[in-house]
Order: C-alpha cells, then sequence, then structure tokens
C-alpha cells in the first residue's frame, strides 16, 4: 500500500474529467447535452461516497491527515472555546514540564561522573556526633586496610585563598584532593592534565587545576592558561588544567593537591582537619557492607590508638542521595502539586468539551444517521482533543522553558545542580507524553458521552438543546466533586507552606541586622603563623576599621548568626554529666563592641570590659538558652564553665554577664544557645568583621577593604554581606520552595476556582429549563433556589471532604518542609474549606437566580 | 462494493472481480477511467454494467498497490483525462488472477453439471 498518495483534487479533477468524458459520449449517442449531463451524473452515482470511499482506501496516515484537517477546521470555528482550552492545557502542561525540568536535572539525570551509583561520602563519627571530618591517618589506614572500594579520595572544600595574582587580591574557594580525586571520579579535564600521584607527596611541585566557572569567568575560557602561574596567598601554582562542570562540588574555584606534609600538626590522627572522603565501591558491594567494613577499621583504628582516636567510628552515603538530600521532600510536593494543577486543567478542559458536545448533540446525531459508526465518531472526537493537548503542550513547552530559564537564572539558594536543569530531549519527551495523557483523560469520557448518542432520539429533539441527559449530569456532578477535591488539596498545600513561612520569618534571630554588614577576612598561616601575630593583625585592623567615619561601631566575630560554627564539650559548675553526655556548644569568639554592634542584649551580669584582654581573666557570657537550660532558677553570673568533661584540665573560664538568645543555625532548628568568648583570650586566623553604619551599605564597604588593604595588600576581604542577607539566606531554600510552590498554587487556584464556578454554573445552567419549568407549575422561587443550592452544595460538600482526606494523607509528605505548623493544621483546612464553599455558593446562586427571574412563559416556549 | 441493478438483462458485477476485469482492459493498451467502464460494458455485450462511483476507487487501489499506474494526459476528443496502464507487477499479476479465475469458473460449471448448463 502506498504510503502517501497524490492529492485529493487529483482525484476530484479526475471525476470531474469521468463526467464531460462521459456526456460527450452520451451526446454523441444523440442524447441533448442537458440530457446528458444529468444521465452521466446519475450513471456516476454519490460523488461525495466515491471520494469518501478513496480516503477509507487509503492508508491510516492519509485517514488520520482527514482527521486532523476536519479537526482544525472544527477548532478554527470555535476559536474562543480553542483559545481557553489550549491556554488551560498550555498552563498545566507547563507547569508539569518545568517541574519535569527541575526534577529531571536535579535528580534523574545521572552526576556526570564515571558510573555515579558506586561514589560514596565518607566522614568519621565520634560518641555523640553522627558527621565529623576526617583524620588523615584514619584515611590512610582505610586505604590500606578496607576491601570494599575500588579507590578511596579525600578533599578539602572548606580553604579559602587570596587569589593574589592580581593588584587587589581576592578571597576564592580552593580545593585541596589526594591526587586521584579526580581520577577516581572518573572526571577528565576538559584541557590539560590531571593531578599526577606524586604530586600530593612530599617534593611534589605546586600546581592547580581551575574549575570549569572560574576558568570562564577569570580567564574567559582561554585555552592558553595552561602553563601559566596563579598566585594563591602569595605563593605561586602552574596551572596545569581545567575541569568540567562539577556539581557536588560548586563553590570551589581552583583546586590544589591536598599535601599533608607541608602542615604536619593538622594531620596528626586525634586532628580531624575540614576534609571529607570520596570513595568508590568496588561493583556489588552495598552501602551496608562498606559501613561494616568501615566500622571493622575503626574498632581497629581505636584499638591501635586508644587516646587519639577514641570513640572514632565511620559512615558514609551515596554522593548522589546526599547532594539531593535536602531538596528531595520540596521537589516530591512540586511534582504532586502540578500533577494537582494538570489535573484540575483536564476537569475544566473535560467540562468545556462536554459542555460543548451536548451543543454538538445533533451533528453527532446526524452523523451516525448517516452511517458513521461510534467507533468512528470517537475517533473524530479524539483526534480533536488530541489536536488541542498537543498545541496546549507545545505552548506549555514554551512557557515551561521562559519559567525555567527565569528559575535558572534566579540561582536558588541551597537547589543543587541548577545548571543541569534544562529543556531538553527528555523534557520535550515528557512533555509529548502529558500532551496525549492529558488528551485522552480529558477527551475520552467527553468522546464517548458524545458518540454513544442515540440519533433517533436526538434527532426527534431537534430544535432545542435537549435538556441534560442523565448520564451528562452525572459525569459533571463528579466534575464538580473532583474538582472542589483537588482545589482544596492545593488550598491547603499552599496555606500550609505560607504560614509556615511567615512563622519562619518572624522568628526573631536575636540579633538587630539594620544598617550591619559583615565580611570575612582570612590571614594566611605562612605569615601570620601563630596566635600572638594574628591578634595583632586582627585588632589593629579593627582598629582601622573602627575610624572610619559613618561607623558606629565594629567588631570581630568567629561566626555570624545563623551561619553554624564549632561545637565544643562542656562542663558546667555545679552540673557535672558523665563522661561521653556533656552538651556540645557553639563557641563564638568576639571583640569588645560585638554585643553592640548586633543589638544584643545584655541581661544579667557586666559587659566586655577592657580588662577582659589576652592577659586578663578568662571570661565568657552565656546567652539566655544556655542560662535556662544548665542554670535552672540560678544566677550564672560569677559560676565557671570549662571545655571538656568534668575532669578537664583545661583553664576555668568566668561567667561574666547572660546576653539574649541568637539562632546559631538555621531560623528553622531550635536555638542551642552560644558561649562567647574574648577573641584576644583564644585568637585565630579566619574572622568576621562586624559594623554597624549609618551610611548605605554600598558607600562603607569599599571604605573597609581599603583599610584592610592598607594594613597588607595581599589581604582580602571576602564574603561581603550585609547582616539582613545572612538572615535571608539562611531561609533561601525555604523561600524558594515557598516561591515555586506558591506560583503553583496560585495558578492552581486562579484555574479551579474558574473551574468550580464553571463547572458548577453549567451544573445550572444545563437544569434552567427544568427551574422554569418548575416556576411555571407553581413552584416559588425560594424552593427552586434552595433545590438547586442544596445539590451544589451537595456535591461541593463530597468534594471538600473528599479533598479534606487527601490533603490530610498528603499533607504527611510536607512535614519536613513545615515550620512550627502541624501538617494538619486546623485553621489552614477549614479556611480553604470555607472560601471553596463561598466558590460553590457563589456559583450555584448566580445563575440559579438568573434562571428564577426568567419568565415561566419563555421557559415553556423555548421546552 | 455495491453494485447497480439497471435491468434484468444486465448483470451486477460479482465481488472482486472489478479489479480483474480493469487488468484486462489495461492488457490490451492504455484506457482512462471512462473508457474503461465503456470497454467493459461493450466486451460484456452490454451485459455487465460497471459502476461508475466505484470505478475510481477501485482503479486508486489498483494503483496503491502498484499494479497500474496512471498519469494525465488527452483524449480522442482532446479532453483531459487520466490514462492508467499496466506496470510489470500488475501484468504478472493479471496473468495469475486470470488463470484463477478460469479454474474457479471451469469448477464451478464442472459442479453445476451439463443439464443446467444447456438448459
Amino acid at each position: 500500500m502506498a504510503f502517501w498518495r497524490r492529492a485529493q483534487r487529483d482525484f476530484e479533477d479526475e471525476i470531474r474529467s469521468h463526467l464531460e468524458l462521459e456526456t460527450d459520449q452520451l451526446i454523441a449517442q444523440g442524447m441533448r447535452p442537458k440530457d446528458a449531463r444529468l444521465a452521466a451524473r446519475k450513471r456516476f452515482g454519490n460523488v461525495g461516497a466515491a471520494q469518501e470511499r478513496y480516503h477509507d482506501a487509503g492508508g491510516l496516515l492519509w485517514q488520520a491527515f482527514a482527521d486532523l484537517r476536519y479537526a482544525f477546521r472544527v477548532l478554527r470555528k470555535t476559536p474562543l472555546f480553542s483559545a481557553i482550552v489550549i491556554v488551560t492545557l498550555a498552563l498545566g502542561i507547563g507547569a508539569n514540564t518545568a517541574a519535569f525540568s527541575v526534577v529531571n536535572g536535579v535528580l534523574l539525570a545521572p552526576l556526570p561522573y564515571r558510573a555515579p551509583d558506586r561514589l560514596v561520602e565518607l566522614w568519621e563519627t565520634l560518641a555523640n556526633l553522627d558527621r565529623i571530618m576526617i583524620s588523615y591517618p584514619d584515611f590512610v589506614d582505610w586505604k590500606q586496610r578496607s576491601q570494599v572500594f575500588e579507590d578511596i579520595a579525600l578533599y578539602g572544600p572548606y580553604g579559602g585563598m587570596a587569589n593574589t595574582s592580581g593588584d587587589i587580591p581576592r578571597q576564592i574557594g580552593v580545593g585541596t584532593a589526594t591526587a586521584n580525586l579526580f581520577h577516581l571520579l572518573g572526571v577528565k579535564p576538559t584541557i590539560g592534565r590531571d593531578f599526577l600521584p606524586s604530586e600530593d607527596r612530599p617534593g611534589g611541585t605546586p600546581v592547580a587545576l581551575l574549575g570549569d566557572s572560574y576558568w570562564r569567568s577569570e580567564f574567559a575560557a582561554d585555552t592558553s592558561v595552561l602553563g601559566r602561574v596563579i598566585s594563591l596567598d602569595g605563593e605561586p601554582y602552574r596551572i596545569i588544567g581545567v575541569l568540567p562542570p562539577l556539581p557536588s562540588f560548586k563553590l570551589l574555584e581552583v583546586w590544589i593537591p591536598l599535601r599533608p606534609d607541608l602542615d604536619t600538626a593538622s594531620f596528626n590522627r586525634g586532628n580531624h582537619p575540614g576534609l571529607r572522603g570520596v570513595g568508590r565501591l568496588r561493583p556489588g558491594v552495598s552501602i551496608e557492607q562498606m559501613r561494616a567494613d568501615l566500622a571493622r577499621i575503626s574498632r581497629e583504628i581505636v584499638a591501635e590508638h586508644p587516646k587519639e582516636a577514641s570513640g572514632i567510628g565511620a559512615g558514609g552515603e551515596y554522593l548522589g542521595d546526599l547532594l539531593v538530600h535536602n531538596i528531595k521532600p520540596a521537589l516530591r510536593v512540586l511534582s504532586w502539586a502540578v500533577f494537582c494543577v494538570l489535573l484540575i486543567a483536564c476537569v475544566n478542559v473535560a467540562n468545556l468539551i462536554l459542555a460543548r458536545a451536548t451543543s454538538r448533540q445533533r451533528e453527532m446525531a446526524l452523523r451516525r444517521a448517516l452511517g458513521a459508526g461510534e467507533r468512528r465518531l470517537m475517533r473524530l472526537l479524539l483526534v480533536e482533543n488530541l489536536l488541542l493537548a498537543f498545541i496546549g503542550g507545545a505552548l506549555g513547552v514554551v512557557l515551561a522553558y521562559v519559567a525555567v530559564r527565569a528559575m535558572v537564572a534566579a540561582q536558588p539558594e541551597g537547589v543543587p545542580r541548577v545548571g543541569d536543569i534544562h529543556v531538553n530531549v527528555t523534557v520535550l519527551l515528557f512533555a509529548a507524553g502529558a500532551s496525549i495523557v492529558t488528551g485522552l483523560l480529558f477527551g475520552l469520557f467527553p468522546a464517548r458521552y458524545a458518540a454513544a448518542v442515540d440519533p433517533s432520539e436526538s434527532l426527534k429533539n431537534s430544535g432545542r438543546s435537549s435538556s441534560a441527559s442523565t448520564g451528562a449530569l452525572r459525569l459533571r456532578a463528579v466534575l464538580m466533586t473532583l474538582e472542589v477535591a483537588m482545589t482544596l488539596v492545593l488550598l491547603v498545600g499552599a496555606g500550609l507552606l505560607t504560614r509556615s513561612f511567615a512563622k519562619l520569618v518572624h522568628v526573631d534571630p536575636g540579633v538587630d541586622p539594620s544598617g550591619v554588614t559583615t565580611g570575612w577576612i582570612g590571614l594566611p598561616a605562612k605569615r601570620y603563623p601563630d596566635a600572638e601575630r594574628q591578634r595583632l593583625a586582627m585588632d589593629d585592623i579593627l582598629h582601622r576599621v573602627q575610624s572610619i567615619p559613618g561607623i558606629t561601631s565594629a567588631a570581630l566575630t568567629s561566626a555570624l548568626p545563623l551561619s553554624g560554627n564549632i561545637q565544643l564539650k562542656q562542663t558546667f559548675e555545679g552540673h557535672p554529666r558523665p563522661k561521653g553526655q556533656e552538651p556540645l556548644l557553639q563557641m563564638q569568639l568576639i571583640t569588645p563592641d560585638y554585643f553592640r554592634t548586633m543589638g544584643v542584649r545584655l541581661l544579667m551580669g557586666r559587659g566586655f570590659g577592657p580588662s577582659d584582654g589576652a592577659k586578663g581573666q578568662p571570661v565568657v557570657w552565656i546567652d539566655e538558652t544556655i542560662a535556662k537550660a544548665y542554670f535552672p532558677g540560678e544566677n550564672p553570673v560569677g559560676k565557671w564553665i570549662v571545655h571538656g568533661g568534668f575532669d578537664s584540665t583545661e583553664p576555668k573560664q568566668i561567667i561574666a554577664g547572660v546576653v539574649n538568645t541568637v539562632h546559631d543555625s538555621g531560623l528553622e532548628d531550635r536555638a542551642n544557645g552560644i558561649i562567647y568568648m574574648p577573641f584576644d583570650q583564644s585568637p585565630q586566623s579566619w574572622m568576621a568583621l562586624v559594623v554597624k553604619t549609618t551610611l548605605p551599605v554600598e558607600q562603607i564597604t569599599p571604605s573597609i577593604r581599603r583599610e584592610v588593604a592598607t594594613f597588607d595588600k595581599q589581604l582580602p576581604l571576602s564574603n561581603e554581606q550585609t547582616l539582613s542577607t545572612v538572615i535571608a539566606r539562611s531561609i533561601g531554600q525555604e523561600r524558594f520552595t515557598l516561591l515555586v510552590l506558591g506560583n503553583f498554587a496560585i495558578l492552581a487556584v486562579v484555574l479551579a476556582a474558574v473551574g468550580v464556578y464553571g463547572v458548577i454554573a453549567y451544573f445550572v445552567a444545563q437544569r434552567a429549563q427544568e427551574i422554569g419549568i418548575r416556576i411555571a407549575l407553581g413552584a416559588q422561587r425560594g424552593d427552586v433556589v434552595r433545590l438547586v443550592t442544596r445539590t451544589v452544595l451537595v456535591g461541593a460538600g463530597t468534594g471538600i471532604l473528599l479533598g479534606l482526606g487527601i490533603a490530610i494523607v498528603a499533607s504527611r509528605l510536607m512535614s519536613n518542609l513545615l515550620y512550627g505548623i502541624n501538617p494538619i493544621d486546623l485553621p489552614t483546612y477549614a479556611s480553604g474549606a470555607f472560601a471553596l464553599l463561598v466558590v460553590a455558593a457563589m456559583a450555584a446562586l448566580l445563575p440559579t437566580a438568573r434562571a428564577t427571574r426568567v419568565s415561566p412563559a419563555i421557559a415553556m416556549r423555548a421546552e | 462494493m455495491s453494485t447497480k441493478d439497471t435491468g434484468p438483462a444486465r448483470d451486477a458485477l460479482l465481488q472482486g472481480t472489478l479489479d480483474l476485469l480493469v487488468l484486462r482492459i489495461l492488457a490490451l493498451g492504455p484506457y482512462h477511467g471512462q473508457a474503461i467502464a465503456r470497454v467493459i460494458q461493450q466486451r460484456s455485450g452490454d451485459t455487465l454494467l460497471v459502476d461508475h462511483g466505484s470505478l475510481y476507487p477501485a482503479l486508486q487501489r489498483l494503483e496503491d498497490r502498484g499494479w497500474i499506474k496512471g498519469s494525465w494526459g488527452t483524449s480522442e476528443n482532446n479532453r483531459r483525462a487520466r490514462f492508467y496502464s499496466l506496470t510489470p507487477v500488475g501484468r504478472k499479476q493479471f496473468v495469475s488472477e486470470a488463470g484463477r479465475w478460469q479454474r474457479l469458473v471451469e469448477s464451478i460449471a464442472r459442479v453445476l453439471g451439463p443439464e443446467l448448463a444447456e438448459g
């Protein structure tokens, strides 16, 4: 069978030619031309039927093409209907396509490493800490003794160094790694070469690999960087290659080999510097087997080094799981939410199509009377619906593309692999699949209902729109219930998130961020090797900054609020705890003006005074949370605390005062309490500068940078941001979740409100004639209104009950996205249900009221 | 395929025979549709009447199968018409179909017996 054939016009030409030839012949046989033409036509029979048979004889493709042409014609004839359907579907499919792009890029697409399903991240554990950094000698033991790995590597993701190549030093993220890290990952430099095995050993030459984004931003993707020298903290490193984008290490801009021999103090057994492990499991090894193997080695290590390695254990998790651990619940909720949006869009469209099917009943009846089978009609209607779905889908892809572009451009906080989010072939296939499913979903039932029309019944009623058949009414009632249910689920979800976020935003961080800006200073160990030099340098910088006009106060701190920090075991006077059960509390080093700068209030005791210097009595300030938890009902001022357990030999520190609580980690976490210590009594090289100013921040930051540079030309101020930004960023992921889900929820609620109103209003309109008859027969208007409203409210009520049920189950999915409210939060559920009831009642009342105002005579005549 | 009965002397075409007749006519040379219908009618001694409405879909079907080929030309009386000719495949098909038909007719005749054939 031919796949494609000549145009239909050609076939029509041939028939015309036949009629002419036949006429000629009949004339030649003696007929009058007029009779001859008539006879030829009569002999031929039904021209249309011949053409129809020509189609039927054609290939499936031809038939589909014919149906499609017909469908186009139908849709063009009702542009408003088509436009509404297409836009509704575009929103539904677009939302799903956009969400799938995110899910696909973040969760489904494999990490760009070789066999990423065998890559694990490794760490160590301590008695009461389930995750600490790895001690280098322990790593060496793992490497030698483990039986589950093909290879393991170590890397330090927390390195910050100044790029001192240019005039102004700039702080950049520098990763240190054992030379085998990239080989283990299966990542090859895009240009140049990988580290050599000799380069992480004593005597190895200092070399650097550039990260992809740093190479592009800093070196304009210049391939001639190979062999050039980059100066880090004043030391030269030769650039040997450029790495491809690495989603698990995106903040690191330059990589250098990890050289334990250069800083032997940090790499002894008892020390756990900022190092993480990466392992490649042998094929077939499970994560449990790996954990068991590491536990065995840890026991050996503890036995061999009881002093330095006491309480050490090990743990690990798949690299891929770890990366998406935080975002997964949000994406799961997002997927369900957009699915809800699509269902609502489908119900809306199904309702529209159903409404139109009623008005097309006569067309269908006529087609059936002329011999079209039920299946043939269904095919016709399905092609129409699929066409609508595909146009809607195409528009949806455009919408999704725009949405994804905007989202990626926003670089949302806390969303991994943003760079991997694209509208790609997989996504397009998804959109096509979604369109087909959608087209079938919203089209199948109405098509079945429309095609199953009984021609004799329907044609007998010719001339008036038949009052709704029971089947259509029932279907519409089901749609109404479904729509209300889906909408309620979304309303509840959006409501929960909004309330949760509102609570989060209103959590008092414990500091006053107005006019406060921050930046970090890191003193390179080479030039500031000991505590004394670090103290002098930091104090000098602070004095310079304090003298800048416009700065009301300035201080140094080892941690910013909400950002987490070092935690140490503490023992409080009069409250010893058994070994291993000492509380771990955050220690924060500060300079005298810290409390004033940050707006932290002194509640008890005295403030930070000039006597609390390097040589003064060791003192600390504790916050209210600690005071309440560890000195219940006592005055803690004047008592002592000490690092470590009850037998600690560390110097005792006297509590000088109590301040208000400041959130130490995220706003969503309970504040654990902070212990503040004078910086001068325990200096370190990495401190944040906090400055309160009356001037705009943009004006003050350059002056601060200038003052730091006058002190040391190679010292950068890094990560400058206002305290408000620090606070906002700490809830960045929550903000993102709310923003994305909130937008979808608004979209869904608008779609749904329109849909609920449309479904109900149409449901009522279908009964307008019935209402007219009732009134003609003497029913009171009020009775009729009550009757119709009751029907609608029963339907909507069923939907609301169903929706509440689904929401209660579904909200469990959300429980770890919520802060400070119960997933089954009564006010949210109640207000959602109430809002829907109002929409439903309005949708029922307005058309009913209109219907009852129609004079019975007119209604009867119309019938 | 519907057939038309316009009188007692004229027989409706048996199902499936139209294709064979068209192939037979085209074995004589290229013809356009109207001429094919005429020639069938004439050669059957005006007993077989071709339904013109069915002829063209049939021609299309044969062309789809690749047995005949159509191209536009000019008729004897200078009208534009689509002429059909047998393709080599069509010729082979005609020979085998004709043989099968012949055998079928003979078998049926044997079954019916001489009495009826004579009567």
